[in-house]
């Protein structure tokens, strides 16, 4: 039986599969970008996602904010009254809050703009790389870390090593200020070694459960003893008081270890490729790949000394990626979903505050993870609630109106007040959202879309981006055929209400099904 | 025929469950709606479970207090709440301060507290202990995905409990993002319900005078066996074939489940103004929403809340309070609103948290993950008051409350005593019932 890995035939890729590569390694794109990505070739269109530039990127405004140590700020209040010092505080808060929307915003700006080849703007795959490692390697602004400076730290750290080989990775981790205090090791101390860190190091982000004994939890705790932060300018510390300097049983492995002994014995775990393998698999393949498979590409990411560069360029070069098996396969994401959108519309962000807020609805407040474990993802994106918001969602997007309007419980609101919200929300955004008949004059695509069902297969082929069935494109032409009266009309782009009846139509298409998945 | 999910949805409100049998009439309602709403039951006499979820691991020592035993003031030099302070319950055990709302409930013997719960061999990852409460499976071994409470929907639709139920989407709700894994099943009901104002597909084709025709629409596309999505002309590859049809159909039951139940939740929650006051917190909502649907005899039986932050491994003494005060506030209002609308006698409450907390205190001011702890029930026909003894603190684990009574034990319990289902065959094998409800 031939490798599973085999690539494909480099005659098949397509835009439709230039497109698969496009939501997989990134955030979906425009036809136009699939189709260029496609006569560039397989081989030369992966390695344009893959080999992106590793210029420096500028740092958002907020993020770079000199952070005022602990220290100088209790200099500053130590002399004004109770109620002075309370101001000061609740500003410097109300000052990170606003920093952390203005970085959530800043990085999902980063997403829309990204493009394969990149010429200068950010690259789709470094992006969504940062993406997956802020989830597997989650740290939350919440609760512990309420700073927005190590945030944007964190996640520069990642983007910066986001193809780097694991070890290298783990090397940044157990050094990254967000992540020490996050899960306490920042205040771990030879005397109580705090072993939060120490487990999900091991559990969750590399060689997971099962691979270790508890007595080499608290070996790695007492390990990573002093990779501390300093509180006053959120960089590294390693506090040599508090290190534990003697000697360790390691994962059978005996020395006076510190951090980065448990990084080398942690990637020497047959457990540990398997486990990244699994999780890179189901990030950019499909979801419970066979065994067979797991085996055979663990292999391979063994064979690269757990580089990821070209393990992915394997990856994205094969028959299986593109194969039935694989092909809308995953849940998008809602952060994939939103961009994704965006990027089909072609029109930028409307309001980062609802495209934020809109994202925690769906379930991806991105730099605010759920939990230690990330989002879990894959089937995990839907449920009756999360499944209802991402549909009206694309009502936000098509119309602006924001899922948060709707408040009806609690409140005195009806249909009738919901129904002025709408219509409201639609004229306050009616400048800036998007205006397809536009659109398709500028590029003259006016011209060659004559019949209704030219129109209906060009939006298919913009925001769906791959065949559908038959029965799919009917329903959807009957709709684009309906008239107010029930009755039938043809669809054209001189219609009066065409922008109205396309967002309808687009509204239907991302609120089916087969739209949550690529 | 223009027969539109619209006038489905107002059908179904307007005959009410108890005119359900016109629903098999419209060729727009789900199958699965129909069938069950053969058997349908009016919901309003049957028991309700209420689950109370404290994620993150509550520390057990400092939330029921041995403040007789010196070892507990030995591990907890600065933790320690003096036995002063503490709530008695007798002359060894006092509640944590902040639990004083709850403290009628104890005395009036509507609050049971099970001492020492875990279960064999403890495991001290959050997600590991939590799948383990979650599907009442043993920590080591092979277990099972489906959840206890989700093994108990299977139950019910099959038809082995008699109280069944008008639809399996209002089976079970948790309020929450996510779905508990408890609530994961094969029949693929149970509802998670974040904010229910959200909880509708909204037509945007009214402007132009189409929003019937689009709802009509996406009803097909979402509508499980509507339209086929089958594809021709995709490569295959040796051995490995699609599964995509299976997510699709997912997809599709997940909608309709959602905009059906939606409608109806609504249309009770909007309907009338609650007296009991509530105080403002998240765990708080979702009670007072679980109160509202009760009180408007919505057919749920079991509710799932949780509230989160339990995870104290640092500077513990202060979040603590306030997670326990917002428990016992909450809990508090929830049950004297039930005794407001009559149903205190059908609602019985049961509280956990995925493990307690290491007895002895970090040196960060805080407790790392721990093993057995205490878990509770509230309701006006539970057995209240203190089940088992005090933990042991000479005899520990690996220096956690060694557990004295497995958690399935509770929930064997609640399944055959509260709910009327049959606790070996949900559960998978018989346990000895814990003598709390």
């Amino acid at each position: 039986m031939p490798p599973l890995l085999s690539p494909l035939p480099k005659n098949e890729f397509d835009a439709y599969k230039a497109a698969h590569l496009l939501w997989r390694a990134g955030f979906g794109g425009t036809w136009d970008e699939a189709a260029t990505l496609a006569k560039l070739g397989l081989d030369a269109a992966v390695d344009a996602l893959i080999n992106f530039p590793k210029t420096p990127v500028p740092a958002p405004e907020g993020a770079t904010l000199p952070v005022e140590s602990e220290k100088a700020f209790q200099e500053r209040v130590k002399n004004l009254g109770e109620s002075e010092r309370q101001k000061a505080q609740e500003d410097r808060q109300a000052r990170e809050r606003n920093g952390i929307t203005d970085l959530k915003y800043w990085w999902l700006k980063r997403m829309l703009d990204s493009t394969a080849p990149s010429g200068g703007k950010p690259a789709p795959l470094q992006e969504k790389l940062t993406l997956f490692w802020h989830s597997h390697f989650a740290s939350s602004y919440a609760d512990k870390i309420e700073r927005t400076y190590p945030m944007w730290q964190q996640n520069e750290m990642f983007r910066e090593h986001a193809l780097d080989s694991f070890p290298e990775m783990l090397k940044q981790l157990i050094r990254n200020p967000a992540m020490l205090v996050w899960l306490d090791n920042a205040q771990s101390r030879r005397e109580h070694p705090n072993e939060n860190f120490a487990r999900e190091l091991m559990e969750l982000f590399s060689t997971g459960v099962g691979h270790y004994s508890e007595n080499d939890v608290k070996a790695a705790a007492r390990s990573l003893t002093g990779n501390s932060v300093d509180r006053d300018d959120w960089s590294y510390r390693f506090r040599k008081d508090a290190h534990d300097f003697g000697q360790k049983t390691y994962l059978g492995q005996t020395g006076n270890w510190d951090g980065d002994d448990v990084v080398r014995i942690i990637c020497e775990q047959d457990a540990t490729v398997t486990f990244m393998t699994k999780k890179f698999l189901e990030f950019f393949v499909y979801e419970n790949p066979e065994p067979a498979l797991l085996e055979e590409a663990s292999a391979l990411y063994r064979a690269q000394g757990l580089a990821l560069g070209p393990f992915l360029a394997t990856l994205f070069k094969s028959e299986l990626f593109y194969s039935q098996r694989a092909t809308s396969a995953i849940v998008k994401s809602p952060v994939v979903l939103a961009i994704g959108a965006l990027k089909s519309m072609r029109v930028d962000i409307p309001q980062k505050d609802v495209l934020t807020n809109a994202l925690r609805l769906m379930g991806q407040d991105v730099f605010f993870p759920p939990e230690v474990n990330g989002w879990p993802g894959g089937m995990a994106w839907i449920n009756s609630n999360m499944l209802l918001i991402r549909y009206n969602f694309a009502n936000y997007l098509l119309h602006g109106v924001s899922p948060d309007e709707f408040k009806v419980f609690n409140q005195k609101t009806t249909a009738g007040t919901m129904r002025r919200q709408f219509v409201q929300g639609q004229r306050s955004l009616n400048e800036t959202v998007w205006s397809p008949r536009k659109q398709l004059k500028d590029s003259g695509m006016n011209r060659k879309l004559i019949t209704s069902g030219d129109i209906v297969d060009y939006y298919i082929k913009q925001f769906l981006q791959r065949p559908v069935s038959r029965d799919l494109r009917d329903q959807l032409l009957g709709f684009a055929e309906t008239d107010a009266a029930g009755g039938h009309k043809s669809y054209s782009v001189e219609d009066t209400n065409f922008d109205e009846r396309t967002k309808g139509l687009v509204h239907l298409i991302m609120s089916s099904p087969d739209y949550q998945l690529c | 025929m223009k027969n539109t999910l619209l006038q489905t949805r107002r059908e179904f409100l307007t005959t009410g469950i108890k005119g359900i049998g016109l629903l098999t009439a419209s060729a727009y309602v789900p199958a699965f709606l129909t069938r069950t709403a053969m058997a349908a039951g009016t919901g309003t006499d049957s028991k309700i479970l209420v689950v109370i979820q404290l994620s993150g691991g509550n520390d057990g020592l400092n939330t029921v207090i041995p403040f007789a035993d010196d070892l507990y003031y030995k591990a907890r030099p600065t933790l320690g709440i003096k036995a002063g302070a503490t709530l008695k319950l007798n002359d060894y055990l006092g509640l944590h301060p902040d639990l004083a709302p709850l403290k009628g409930e104890f005395d009036q013997g509507k609050m049971a507290i099970i001492e020492n719960a875990g279960y064999p061999n403890p495991n001290r990852s959050h997600f590991q202990s939590m799948e383990i409460w979650h599907t009442a499976e043993d920590a080591n071994g092979p277990r099972e995905i489906n959840g206890w409470l989700g093994r108990y929907f299977d139950a019910q639709c099959q038809g082995a409990d008699p109280h069944v139920i008008a639809d399996k989407g209002s089976l079970g709700i948790s309020f929450g993002k996510v779905m508990p894994q408890a609530f994961r099943n094969r029949s693929n009901v149970g509802l998670a319900v974040d904010n229910p104002d959200t909880f509708q597909w909204n037509a945007s084709g009214e402007t132009i005078g189409l929003a019937k025709a689009q709802e009509a629409i996406f009803t097909k596309l979402n509508k499980p066996g509507a339209i086929s999505n089958a594809m021709q002309n995709l490569s295959t590859l040796g051995g490995i074939t699609g599964n995509e049809p299976e997510t699709l159909d997912f997809l599709k039951h997940t909608a309709m489940n959602a905009i059906v139940s939606g409608d109806r939740m609504r249309a009770i929650l909007s309907k009338k103004k609650d007296h009991t006051a509530y105080p403002s917190s998240n765990l708080a909502n979702q009670l007072e929403m679980i109160a509202k649907l009760i009180a408007g005899n919505f057919p749920t039986r079991v509710y799932y809340a949780v509230q989160g932050g339990f995870d104290t491994h640092a500077n513990q003494a202060m979040s603590h309070s306030r997670l326990l005060r917002d428990v016992a506030e909450s809990t508090r209002a929830f049950l004297q609103d039930l005794r407001a609308q009559k149903n205190s006698d059908r609602v019985a409450v049961v509280a956990f948290s995925e493990f307690g907390r290491r007895v002895a205190e970090n040196a960060s001011g805080g407790t790392d993950h721990g093993a057995a702890a205490p878990m509770f029930l509230f309701g006006d026909k539970i057995k209240g008051g203190l089940h088992g003894n005090p933990p042991d603190l000479k005899n520990l684990v690996d220096g956690d409350v060694r557990h004295q009574i497995d958690f399935r034990q509770v929930y064997a319990a609640v399944l055959d005593n509260w709910l009327g289902a049959s606790s070996e065959k949900v559960l998978g094998r018989k346990f000895e019932k814990a003598a709390v409800i």
